[in-house]
């Protein structure tokens, strides 16, 4: 077992669990987010509902299309508002804070391979190269297990890292359990 | 210095400190004593203007009361209060001679009866005997005298034992809940405890976090591992330095411990 060092893995490059774990946690926050939306756009719509009543009385112009849609509004908008409220929640934090709150909790950080704070420019790039990562059955994403630096292919289209930011240390009795029982599988017999 | 003047000194530390923790602990009590006396009397007054009278006492034949302990008295019970108002009646009594000092005025002591002598039955004896049942029924008058104030100064010690009883228990009581709401109010009004609690809480928090991190780090080495494995390809026990201008940032920048 490698020795520990007195700042642990404070700034390696963070594996593929602790993403994984802080890509949940960030789901979860925005799930919860969305659902609070969704509910205050109901009450929202139900007003707008009584709005119509009162507009069909008469034709108020773009106003009376806009009280439409927001009281009917079209599943497309729906969606659209909710993939503007994840892209505003990624580019926001990483821009600002370097790091959304899942990142946070897990003690991770993203910065450039020059170790520079991303610009909002960057983390949108970033985020587009989501995309990438997601397209082949998410390839981009498990690169993170194959990569000497574990990059996935946002990262390296981004031109960032992900490290730890605190000093990063395993559970040693769990990892050596695990990889005793590992070496010890039929398969490196 | 010597180790006898050391020591020296660290006795007659411990001696100011002995006594200066009994001379104030002393001023404190006194001060709490009086404190609690006051709140005692004043229950205690509020509870007698609701208690039920006490027993009477018992008229005899002869029209002469006599006198019988007090209502609801087991005997167990009353030589328990007769015990605490005897304390109480001698503190008083040593009380008086101490204040009255040379001038102390000496009750006389009452002699004991005499006993019938056996005598034979004889006529020429008998203004003898009647001389001697004059005495023995003078004799027998006082003693029942004595007897009866004897009996009257037990039940004085029991009344007093009684209500003497109640206000040190209440007095106790009211000391103890004193003592108990002072040190709950300590606790909670002092500012270390309040930041231990807050401590403790957010070491639980904390400890949660770390136990989480360290887990997904191990799994990180874990995963990576079997897939090198699968792979054909050599585990790695040591991950690659990052540059130097990454590991300044996090440095700078670095998230709370857990």
């Amino acid at each position: 077992m490698p020795q520990r060092k007195p700042h642990g893995l404070l700034g390696h490059y963070a594996g593929f669990a602790s993403r994984f774990v802080a890509l949940l946690i960030d789901g979860l926050i925005i799930s919860l987010s969305i659902t609070a939306i969704t509910l205050a756009t109901f009450t929202v719509q139900a007003l707008m509902q009584l709005v119509v009543l009162i507009e069909a009385t008469g034709d108020w112009g773009f106003l009376s299309s806009l009280i439409k849609a927001l009281a009917d509004p079209a599943p497309a908008l729906v969606v659209l508002m909710i993939g503007l409220f994840v892209i505003i929640y990624q580019i926001f934090f990483v821009a600002t804070a370097g790091r959304t709150p899942g990142k946070a909790f897990m003690g991770l950080r993203v910065l450039t391979t020059d170790g520079r704070k991303l610009s909002p420019l960057r983390a949108s790039i970033r985020l587009l190269g989501y995309l990438v990562s997601a397209l082949p059955i998410f390839a981009g994403f498990f690169w993170v297990l194959l990569d000497d630096r574990r990059q996935a292919w946002h990262d390296k289209l981004a031109a960032t890292y992900v490290v730890y930011a605190w000093a990063a240390r395993p559970d040693e009795a769990f990892l050596s359990d695990e990889i005793q029982s590992l070496s010890t599988s039929p398969q490196e017999q | 210095m010597s180790r006898h003047d050391e020591e020296y000194n660290l006795i007659r530390s411990l001696t100011r400190l002995a006594v200066g923790s009994l001379l104030l602990a002393g001023d404190e009590l006194q001060r709490r004593l009086r404190q609690w006396e006051e709140e005692t009397s004043q229950e205690l007054a509020e509870q007698q203007r609701h208690a039920p009278p006490t027993a009477a006492r018992q008229p005899t034949s002869t029209g002469k009361t006599k006198p019988v302990l007090p209502l609801g008295d087991k005997l167990a019970d009353a030589g328990r209060h007769a015990l605490i108002g005897l304390l109480f009646e001698t503190q008083t009594r040593v009380a008086s001679v101490l204040a009255v000092g040379q001038g102390r005025e000496r009750k006389p002591v009452r002699r004991s009866p005499p006993s019938r002598p056996v005598l034979p039955i004889n006529p020429l004896l008998a203004p003898l005997h009647r001389r001697f049942d004059m005495l023995v029924a003078r004799g027998d008058k006082e003693v029942n005298a004595l007897m009866t104030r004897g009996q009257s100064e037990l039940e004085r010690w029991v009344m007093l034992g009684r209500a003497e009883e109640q206000h040190s228990r209440k007095l106790v009581q009211t000391a103890l809940q004193s003592s108990v709401e002072t040190s709950i109010h300590h606790v909670v009004e002092n500012e270390e405890v309040r930041e231990l609690v807050q401590q403790q809480g957010s070491g639980l928090a904390n400890e949660i976090v770390e136990e989480v991190r360290e887990r997904a780090v191990s799994v990180d080495m874990l995963l990576e591992r079997f897939i090198r494995l699968k792979l054909g390809r050599t585990p790695r026990e040591q991950l690659p330095e990052p540059s130097d201008a990454v590991q300044r940032y996090v440095t700078r920048h670095r998230a709370p411990e857990a």
